[in-house]
C-alpha cells in the first residue's frame, strides 16, 4: 500500500510540475529579435574593445562593425516578415484545458499501465544486511567464517562440517571441494570419500562421472557395508546402461537394509522403477555386491 | 520498495519525455507560450525522475540487494564501497541508465541556463532532447532494464570484472558519456534551427558553449581512459586503435572540427550548412560509438554483454535520429545562404582547412573501424585492421592540421597574408628546423625527428601568437600586462589547447622513439639495467590480502648511480568473485623517464617472468591531453557566453 501511495505522490508531483506553465499561461517575454540584438550589441562592444586594444586597425574594426549592422538589419527584416506572416497568437483556452487534462490523466495512466506490465510490486527489497534470517545467508556467513578458520588451521572434522554446510545450501561444487580436502587430511575415511562422491554427483545434476565413481569405489574399498556408497555404485551401473547389474547391487543392499531405514522406500522405488524400465522382474535378478576391485 | 520506486520513476520519466518531445514542438509552431513552457518543466521533471531512478539503483548496489537481477549479476558483498557505486555503470544496463541520466542533466542545464535563448528555439531544442530521451528510455525499459527482479534472491552476487575494479571506472565512463551525450545538445539545437529555418551568427554563439562543454568532457574521458589502459592493462601501451577507442575518437575529431567551424559561423556568418551537417555527424558518431560498444558487435572489456536485440535497437535509434535530421537538412540546406566571402588564405580559410583534414582523418578512422565489421557481416571473412593502417592514414591527414594550427591564429579574418604570418613566426620556424636537425643528428628516425619538429613548431608558434597579441617585449611591460588581462578567455583557451596538442605530439614521438623494454625471468636478487637505472627484484611477497583478492607482490628496488631511491610494487591479483587474475603494473616517473614494471607468472625454478619498460615522455601524452581539455574549459568561461537574457522593455509585446 505504501508503495502505491508513494507512486501516486510521485506521479502527482510530476503532474503539478508539468501543469504549472500551462496554468501560469502566456506571460509575454521579449521577441526573438530582442535575443538577436542582445548578441549583436555584445559583438559590437567586443569589436570596440579589440580596436581600443590595438588588435584591429580602425579600418578593420569599421568593416567588422558594418558587417554586424548588416546582420542587425537582416534580423529586423526577418522579424517583420515573420510577424506579418504569422499572426497566430497561441492556441487559446480550450486547447490549454485539453492539454492540462491530457497531462493530468495521460501521464500517470501511461506510467501505471507500463509499470503493471514490467514491475514486481509485490516483491520487497532484500538488502543484504536485512537478510540475517535468510537460511542461505546464514549458511553463507557460517561457511565463510569456517573456511577462513580452516585455511589457517586445517582439520578433517572442520572440512567435513564445511562440506555439510555447503551441501545443505545446494552449493555442491564448494561442498565437493571441502570433502576432497577432508579425504586428504583424514587418510582412509570411507565416509569422507562417499560424501565427496555424492557432492560431485549432485554438482553434475546427479550424473556420476568417473571422478565421482572413483570416490565411491574408494569408499567401498574401505567400507563394504556403507549404504550410500552401495546405492550410488548401483546408480552408476544404471547410468552406464547396465540395469540388471544396478538392480542386483540394490537388491544386495536391500537384504542389509532394516525395514524402517529412512532410505528404504527410495531404494525399493528405484528397484521397481529400473526393473520396469529394463523389462524384467526384480525377483529374477540375483543379489550381488558391487565389484571390489574397481 | 526502493528498487520498485526506481523502476516506476524511470517509467514515469518515459512519459514525461514523450510530453517533452511533443507539447513544446506544437507550442513553438503555434506560438503558444503555455505549451512551450512545458519544455522547461518537463526537462526539470525528467531530471528529477531519472536522478531518482539512478539513485535507487545506486542504493541497491550499496546495500547489495540481490533481489535486483542487475545487482546480483554484477556486484558482490565483498566489493569495497567505491566499486559497489562505480559498479553501477560497470555493466550494460547501468551504463545505459547513466547515459540517460546525463542526458537529463543536460536537459536540465538547458532549461536553467537557456534564459538567453529565444523561447521558440529553446522549446524546440528541448523537444528534440525529449525525443532522444524517449528513444533511449524505450530502449532501456524494453531491452536493458536494470530494475528487473529476481526471486528468490541468491545468497551473493556474481561480482564484477576485476579489470574494472579501479578508480578509473569512477571517472572514465561518466566523462565519456558527458561528452557523447553533450553533443546531443548541439544536435538538438541544430534540428531546432533547421525547423525554424534560421542558422546565423547568433545561433552559433548559443550553441558553442554546449559543444565546448561536451568536447572538454570527451577529451577528459578519452585521455583518462588512455591513462587507465596504460597503468592497468600491463602491456605498456596507451592507445591501440581498438575499435572501441576509435568509437570515442571519431566524435572527438568531428567535435573538434565543429568547435572550429562554429567560430566561423559566429564571426563571419559563413560555413553554415557545413556546420549544421557537422553537428549532425558528431552526434551520429556519438550514437555509433554507443552502438559499437553496447551492441556486442565488438568484444572487449567495454562490451559487457552481447545481445543482438540490443544492437538492432540502437542501430534503429541511430538510423532514426540521423535520418530525421538529414532529411530536415536536405529540405532546409538550400535556404542556408552562406553569408560573407573570404579569401582562401585567411583565418576562415585556415579553420576550413582544419575542418577538411579533421573530417578526412575521421573518415579514415571510420573506414578502418567499420570495414572489418562489414566484412564480417557480409561473410567475406574475418579481417582485422590494426595500428599499421591507422598510423598510415591518420598521420598524413593530421600533419597539415598541425602545421596550419600554428599559422592559423596569425592570419587575419577575410584576407590574410602567409608572408606576414610566416614572418611573425620566424622564431618558431627556426626552432623547429633546429629541433629536426638536432633530433636527426641523434640517430632517431626521420619520422620521430619530424614529429618533434612539428611539436616544437606548434608550441613555439602558439607562444609567439600569445606574444604577438600581448605585445610581449615589443610594447612596454605595463602595456603588455594590460593587453594580457584584456584578452578574452577563449583566446587563452585556444593557446592552452594548441600547446597541449604540441606536448601530446612530443609525448607520443618521445615514448615511441626512446622506449626501452626488458622481458626476462628474474630470480630474487637479480638486477636489470634499464634507461640508466638499475632495477633489482628484492623480493616477492605472496598471499597479500586485498578486500576481495589475494595478491602476489613484487618489490623492485630501483637505483640510479648506485643510490637506491625508488621502489616499484607491481602485483598479480587473483580475485575471489569472479575468480580471475589481473596484473597491476607499477609506474614511477620523473622528468623525463617513466618506469613501468609488471610481475608475471613464477617459473618452476623459482624465478619470475618480469616485464620492465622505460617510457620517456609518456606522461606528456596525458599532461598534453589534460591541457587540451583545460583549454576548452577556459574557452567555456569566456564572458560572451554569459550574455544575459534581453530585458523585456524594448521589444516586448511580441510572441517569441
Amino acid at each position: 500500500m505504501i508503495l502505491w501511495l508513494t507512486f501516486a505522490a510521485l506521479a502527482a508531483a510530476v503532474v503539478v510540475l508539468l501543469l504549472y506553465p500551462v496554468f501560469r499561461g502566456g506571460k509575454d517575454a521579449a521577441g526573438r529579435i530582442a535575443y538577436d540584438m542582445t548578441v549583436y550589441r555584445d559583438q559590437l562592444a567586443e569589436i570596440g574593445k579589440d580596436a581600443e586594444r590595438g588588435m584591429m586597425t580602425p579600418e578593420q574594426a569599421e568593416a567588422a562593425r558594418a558587417e554586424i549592422y548588416r546582420r542587425m538589419l537582416a534580423a529586423e527584416d526577418a522579424e517583420n516578415t515573420r510577424t506579418a506572416a504569422s499572426s497566430r497568437r497561441g492556441m487559446g483556452r480550450v486547447a490549454r484545458i485539453v492539454l492540462a487534462a491530457f497531462l493530468a490523466v495521460g501521464v500517470p495512466a501511461g506510467a501505471f499501465s507500463v509499470y503493471a506490465a514490467l514491475g514486481s510490486p509485490s516483491l520487497p527489497a532484500r538488502p543484504y544486511a536485512a537478510r540475517a534470517d535468510d537460511p542461505d545467508i546464514i549458511a553463507n556467513t557460517k561457511a565463510e567464517k569456517l573456511a577462513a578458520q580452516l585455511e589457517a588451521n586445517p582439520s578433517a572434522a572442520g572440512y567435513k562440517k564445511l562440506g555439510d554446510i555447503y551441501f545443505l545450501a545446494n552449493r555442491y561444487d564448494e561442498a565437493a571441494a571441502a570433502y576432497r580436502k577432508e579425504t586428504g587430511l583424514a587418510g582412509n575415511d570411507a565416509a569422507a570419500w562417499s560424501a565427496l562422491g555424492e557432492a560431485m554427483a549432485m554438482a553434475n545434476d546427479g550424473i556420476i562421472l568417473p571422478g565421482a565413481r572413483h570416490a565411491f569405489a574408494e569408499a567401498y574399498r574401505l567400507n563394504r557395508t556403507d549404504a550410500r556408497t552401495r546405492f550410488y555404485l548401483g546408480l552408476a551401473e544404471a547410468q552406464h546402461g547396465d540395469l540388471r547389474r544396478a538392480v542386483a547391487i540394490w537388491r544386495d543392499l536391500q537384504k542389509d537394509t532394516p525395514k524402517d531405514a529412512p532410505w528404504a522406500a527410495m531404494l525399493n522405488g528405484h528397484i521397481a522403477a529400473f526393473s520396469k524400465q529394463g523389462g524384467f522382474a526384480p525377483d529374477t535378478i540375483a543379489p550381488q555386491p558391487p565389484d571390489a576391485g574397481k | 520498495m526502493i528498487p520498485e520506486l526506481g523502476h516506476f520513476a524511470l517509467i514515469l520519466a518515459l512519459f514525461v519525455a514523450l510530453v517533452q518531445a511533443v507539447v513544446p514542438m506544437i507550442g513553438a509552431s503555434r506560438g503558444d507560450r503555455a505549451w512551450m513552457g512545458v519544455a522547461s518543466s518537463a526537462a526539470a521533471a525528467q531530471f528529477a525522475l531519472v536522478t531518482l531512478a539512478f539513485g535507487c539503483l545506486v542504493w541497491c548496489y550499496v546495500v547489495s540487494d540481490f533481489s535486483v537481477l542487475n545487482v546480483a549479476q554484477n556486484s558482490h558483498t565483498d566489493k569495497p564501497l567505491l566499486y559497489k557505486i562505480t559498479g553501477v555503470w560497470g555493466n550494460h544496463e547501468g551504463s545505459m541508465l547513466l547515459w540517460v541520466f546525463i542526458l537529463s542533466v543536460y536537459g536540465m542545464a538547458a532549461a536553467l541556463f537557456g534564459r538567453n535563448l529565444p523561447p521558440t528555439l529553446r522549446a524546440r531544442a528541448l523537444a528534440v532532447q525529449g525525443l532522444v530521451a524517449f528513444g533511449f528510455l524505450v530502449f532501456i525499459l524494453l531491452t536493458s532494464n536494470p530494475f528487473l527482479r529476481l526471486d528468490p534472491a541468491p545468497p551473493n552476487g556474481m561480482g564484477m570484472n576485476p579489470l574494472l575494479q579501479d578508480p578509473g571506472l569512477a571517472f572514465h565512463p561518466p566523462f565519456l558519456y558527458l561528452g557523447y551525450v553533450g553533443f546531443s545538445m548541439a544536435y538538438s539545437f541544430a534540428v531546432a534551427a533547421l525547423i525554424e529555418g534560421r542558422v546565423d551568427a547568433v545561433w552559433a554563439r548559443w550553441v558553442r558553449p554546449w559543444v565546448l562543454a561536451a568536447w572538454c568532457f570527451l577529451t577528459v574521458g578519452i585521455v583518462g581512459g588512455s591513462w587507465w589502459a596504460y597503468y592497468t592493462l600491463g602491456w605498456g601501451g596507451w592507445w591501440y586503435w581498438d575499435p572501441v577507442e576509435n568509437a570515442s575518437l571519431m566524435p572527438w575529431l568531428a567535435g573538434t572540427a565543429l568547435l572550429h567551424s562554429l567560430i566561423v559561423v559566429e564571426r563571419r556568418d559563413a560555413l553554415k550548412a557545413w556546420t549544421i551537417l557537422l553537428t549532425i555527424v558528431t552526434f551520429s558518431l556519438s550514437l555509433l560509438g554507443t552502438f559499437l560498444v553496447r551492441s556486442g558487435v565488438l568484444t572487449s572489456v567495454h562490451s559487457f554483454a552481447a545481445d543482438p536485440s540490443r544492437g538492432v535497437f540502437i542501430l534503429a535509434l541511430l538510423a532514426g535520429f540521423t535520418g530525421l535530421s538529414l532529411t530536415l537538412f536536405s529540405i532546409r540546406a538550400p535556404s542556408l545562404k552562406g553569408g560573407s566571402l573570404f579569401a582562401p588564405v585567411s583565418r576562415e580559410g585556415g579553420l576550413l582547412l582544419n575542418n577538411i583534414f579533421l573530417s578526412a582523418a575521421m573518415g579514415a578512422v571510420l573506414l578502418g573501424t567499420l570495414y572489418p565489421l562489414f566484412m564480417d557481416v557480409l561473410e567475406l571473412g574475418k579481417i582485422s585492421v590494426g595500428p599499421p593502417y591507422f598510423d598510415m592514414v591518420f598521420i598524413p591527414f593530421m600533419t597539415p592540421v598541425i602545421l596550419a594550427m600554428a599559422l592559423g591564429p596569425m592570419l587575419a579574418w577575410k584576407r590574410g597574408s602567409l608572408k606576414t604570418a610566416f614572418a611573425r613566426l620566424r622564431i618558431s620556424l627556426a626552432l623547429a628546423a633546429a629541433a629536426i636537425a638536432v633530433f636527426a643528428a641523434f640517430h632517431v628516425s626521420w619520422g620521430v625527428a619530424a614529429s618533434m619538429g612539428m611539436a616544437v613548431w606548434l608550441f613555439a608558434g602558439t607562444m609567439e601568437t600569445l606574444a604577438e597579441r600581448t605585445g610581449f617585449l615589443r610594447a612596454p611591460w605595463r602595456e603588455t600586462k594590460r593587453r594580457a588581462l584584456g584578452l578574452p578567455r577563449s583566446f587563452y583557451g585556444m593557446i592552452a589547447s594548441h600547446a597541449g596538442i604540441a606536448i601530446l605530439i612530443a609525448g607520443i614521438a618521445g615514448s615511441t622513439a626512446w622506449q626501452s623494454e626488458r622481458i626476462q625471468i628474474m630470480h630474487i636478487g637479480d638486477s636489470v639495467a634499464l634507461g640508466g637505472y638499475e632495477i633489482k627484484l628484492a623480493k616477492v611477497e605472496d598471499g597479500i590480502k586485498g578486500p576481495n583478492y589475494t595478491a602476489m607482490r613484487g618489490i623492485f628496488d630501483v637505483s640510479r648511480n648506485g643510490v637506491q631511491d625508488i621502489a616499484l610494487h607491481p602485483e598479480k591479483r587473483t580475485y575471489d568473485a569472479p575468480p580471475r587474475t589481473t596484473t597491476k603494473a607499477a609506474t614511477w616517473g620523473d622528468f623525463p623517464h617513466n618506469l613501468y614494471a609488471v610481475l608475471g607468472d613464477p617459473d618452476p625454478k623459482g624465478g619470475y617472468v618480469t616485464r620492465l619498460y622505460d617510457k620517456p615522455l609518456v606522461t606528456w601524452i596525458f599532461f598534453g591531453g589534460g591541457l587540451i581539455a583545460l583549454g576548452g574549459g577556459l574557452a567555456l568561461l569566456d564572458r560572451r557566453y554569459r550574455v544575459g537574457a534581453p530585458t523585456r522593455s524594448k521589444y516586448a509585446g511580441r510572441d517569441g
